[in-house]
């Protein structure tokens, strides 16, 4: 084993027990000011995307405080390989779903770490920090498909293994891709597999979690044409992407209003996810405008720092000011530790406020692909089980 | 076609244009001074460079062949429209010269940005032209717009059916370099990069045919060594032409590229911009990076890229070409037969095309009815 590669497996150990205790035990052995530290050294020395940036720094030696590590900016993913191991090893190369130009490409080596902590994160913030025994878990997406390199497929596929792990019809073992599983393909919503799935978690007296891009969820509504499609108590709707880019843009408070109504789901439950595929760590609101000034405020898991940037000097800005969003994510040991996004935050009581692209740059995100699926001429768009 | 909007009469409002601008912003113009410091306010650029681009930007004086040939460059209509550029405060002359051609009635609406050009041409124009606040365009007519991809998109939505549109959106230009033609021979790599220097400084590079990407072809040494050139030559042209203010969102784009490259290749200072030189081998899938991912923002930067086979980077980038500088004449041949649409010449002369027709020849030039 190389001397990398056994530097790497001990982070990884030390950051899913760093996060794990820390959820668990709102405590840990070490400091993320350490772990971070210790994973921007590995970085420089085996990342030579990291260590050029280093270098044009003029970091010769080891960080000795966070804000001298080197942010990558989330464009470096679409210009060239950024992973501290060859390609050979190469687990899994997640990519983005821009719909223009190249996509950005995040190569893991190993998925225990993003898996365990996204799985121990997500349940928390979906499910409570009760959570049901079991939930009945469906995506408003498109089945994740190793070819298709979704990080949030492969996140949602997860979830439905970890939280529901049973199949929809009787007796059979769970199957991620079992039909009814994955509501959308090109030019399709199936709005029978949801009805038919509240039934069935109505049957099973739990709550149904439904996974959705923000984009889904507006096509979704359209195809319910004012109608209520009302879910099991306690049931959640987690919904990410924003809609960024569209041609037909609902805002999030009628989005929300509109959503919440038509499921039955109050909008402390209808939570918002904040994810990239450039990222290992996911953010959650608190349910949708649920914060203190009617927005919806984002929580980081532990492991994750987001300070909110100047977008031109890279220096952190006073808290409530507007900045870029400057992402320290312990979990992305093997790629970059920290990334610069374009999308825009301020800090508030609570969390922080997403506030979207920063005006001139390029469109990117999840919601995106469920647009083109909504676009794709194949079939042309039609519900299956629509409402007449 | 009516004697009053034949060729001739077309000719004859050109004509009258070349002379209210020669009278407004030419080199003996009575008011250039002051022109000039108030196009120094709006535009961004440095007076000097404001100077720069009046004295080598604008076009006063073309030849008889220029003019024919931009008159028929244009299909006649009783009136045309022109919506005006931001970037570019010249592009007013050029604009106007295509929609005279066109019509004997034309409407321009100005940047609200920088308007100034137009107003001092509309102040002496005695009825040549008409600036407006609003369109009103008709079907049939002919409407020349400048602007955003973005911004073009939504203004074809709102035209009435029956209109052509000319539209000229987002673009930049290339420069190429062949670094085996220079090596060896004493002076070469810095008469290049001067001559590369002066097609960026104009306009601090906003414009449609301001080089962006350098190819270089030949090896990574000498790469760097016309790196190394370009980084004297953009430091020196700084001190002669300052660059002028950046915008807020032009600065952070500059912080986003210099990031971004610097984790792929090497960024030197170069006066106010920079000059990188990045490999365009090697990516995590094993292809060559796309050379769109590279194109600088603007501000006077420069990616130099070395490429082994020309003809394939240019395909890939071909929509988005408008204008190809090439270090010789040769080179010229080889790159105008890949960019067939693309204004092609020689380093140095990116920004001062011919007054032939529009400077973007990449759309139709019968226009887009809707």
């Amino acid at each position: 084993m190389s001397d990398g590669l056994a530097r790497s497996q001990e982070l990884h150990r030390r950051v899913r027990r760093f996060g794990l205790d820390q959820l668990r035990l709102g405590t840990a052995q070490e400091s993320f000011e350490q772990l971070a530290l210790e994973i921007a050294d590995y970085q420089r020395r085996h990342n030579p995307v990291l260590a050029r940036l280093a270098a044009a720094a003029g970091l010769d030696r080891p960080a000795r405080q966070l804000e001298q590590i080197p942010c990558v900016p989330a464009d470096a993913f679409r210009l060239g390989r950024v992973a501290s191991f060859e390609a050979s090893a190469d687990l899994v190369r997640f990519q983005t779903s821009g719909t223009t130009g190249r996509p950005g490409v995040h190569p893991f080596r190993t998925l225990d770490t993003y898996r365990e902590l996204s799985l121990a994160w997500g349940k928390q913030r979906l499910l409570g920090r009760a959570p049901p025994e079991r939930v009945t878990a469906l995506a408003l997406a498109a089945p994740f498909e190793p070819a298709r390199r979704s990080s949030l497929g492969y996140m949602m596929q997860e979830f439905m293994r970890e939280f529901d792990a049973r199949a929809l019809g009787s007796g059979a073992a769970f199957d991620a891709l079992e039909p009814g599983r994955w509501l959308l393909a090109p030019g399709t919503l199936d709005l029978a597999a949801l009805e038919r799935a509240a039934e069935l978690a109505g049957r099973r007296a739990e709550p149904l979690l439904l996974l959705a891009t923000t984009f889904a969820l507006g096509w979704l509504l359209q195809a319910l044409e004012g109608a209520s499609l009302p879910l099991p108590p306690g049931s959640v709707v987690m919904h990410t992407g924003g809609f960024k880019g569209h041609a037909q843009q609902l805002s999030a408070a009628e989005l929300g209003a509109a959503a919440s109504h038509a499921l039955g789901v109050p909008s402390q439950r209808l939570i918002g996810e904040y994810g990239m595929t450039e990222l290992s760590s996911q953010l959650y609101d608190s349910g949708f405008a649920q914060g203190p000034e009617g927005q919806s405020v984002f929580l980081e898991p532990p492991w994750l720092r987001v300070t909110a940037v100047d977008p031109v000097t890279l220096a952190p800005v006073p808290v409530g000011a507007v900045g870029l969003a400057c992402f320290t994510d312990l979990a992305n040991i093997d790629s970059a530790l920290v990334v610069l996004t374009q999308d825009e935050v301020r800090r508030a009581a609570g969390g922080l406020v997403l506030l979207g692209r920063r005006s001139g740059a390029r469109v990117r995100g999840c919601s995106l692909a469920a647009e083109a699926l909504a676009a794709a001429p194949v079939e042309g768009q039609r519900f299956v089980g629509a409402r007449p | 076609m009516t004697l009053a909007n034949d060729a001739g009469a077309a000719r004859e409002r050109v004509e009258r244009l070349l002379a209210l601008t020669r009278r407004v912003a030419g080199p003996a113009a009575p008011g250039r001074a002051e022109l000039c410091r108030r196009l120094a306010a709006t535009s961004g650029l440095s007076p000097a460079g404001v100077e720069w681009a009046l004295d080598h930007c604008l076009e006063l004086e073309p030849g008889q062949a220029e003019v024919d040939a931009l008159v028929a460059s244009v299909a006649r209509a009783a009136t045309a429209h022109v919506i005006l550029p931001a970037q570019v405060f010249v592009a007013a002359h050029r604009a106007l010269a295509l929609a005279l051609a066109c019509a004997p009635r034309v409407c321009v609406r100005a940047s609200r940005r920088d308007p100034v050009l137009l107003d001092a041409l509309a102040a002496e124009a005695q009825g040549l032209f008409e600036p407006v606040a609003r369109l009103a365009v008709q079907p049939g007519d002919h409407v020349w717009a400048y602007g955003a991809d973005v911004t073009l998109a939504a203004l074809r939505r709102e035209l009435p059916r029956g209109a052509i549109l000319h539209a000229h959106g987002d673009g930049f230009g290339v420069a190429i370099v062949d670094l085996a033609a220079l090596a060896g021979v004493p002076g070469a790599f810095e008469a290049a990069a001067s001559a590369l220097g002066r097609d960026t400084l104009a306009f601090d590079q906003r414009g449609c045919l301001s080089p962006r990407l350098v190819l270089a072809l030949g090896s990574r040494e000498l790469s760097l060594e016309l790196v190394r050139a370009l980084r004297d030559a953009l430091a020196a042209l700084a001190g002669s032409v300052p660059r002028g203010r950046l915008t807020p969102e032009e600065l952070a784009d500059e912080t986003w590229y210099r990031q971004c490259i610097a984790g792929f290749g090497s960024v030197l200072d170069a006066g106010p911009g920079t000059v990188s030189c990045v490999s365009s081998e090697g990516t995590s899938e094993g292809d060559a990076v796309a050379l769109e991912l590279l194109v600088p923002p603007a501000g006077r930067h420069l990616a130099v890229v070395p490429v082994a086979q020309l003809e394939p980077a240019l395909l890939g980038l071909a929509p988005l070409i408008t204008s190809a500088g090439c270090s010789h004449a040769e080179l010229e041949r080889r790159v105008q037969h890949c960019l067939p649409r693309a204004r092609v010449g020689a380093l140095g002369r990116m920004q001062m095309p011919p007054l032939d027709g529009p400077v973007d020849r990449r759309p139709d030039p019968a226009g887009e009815r809707l």
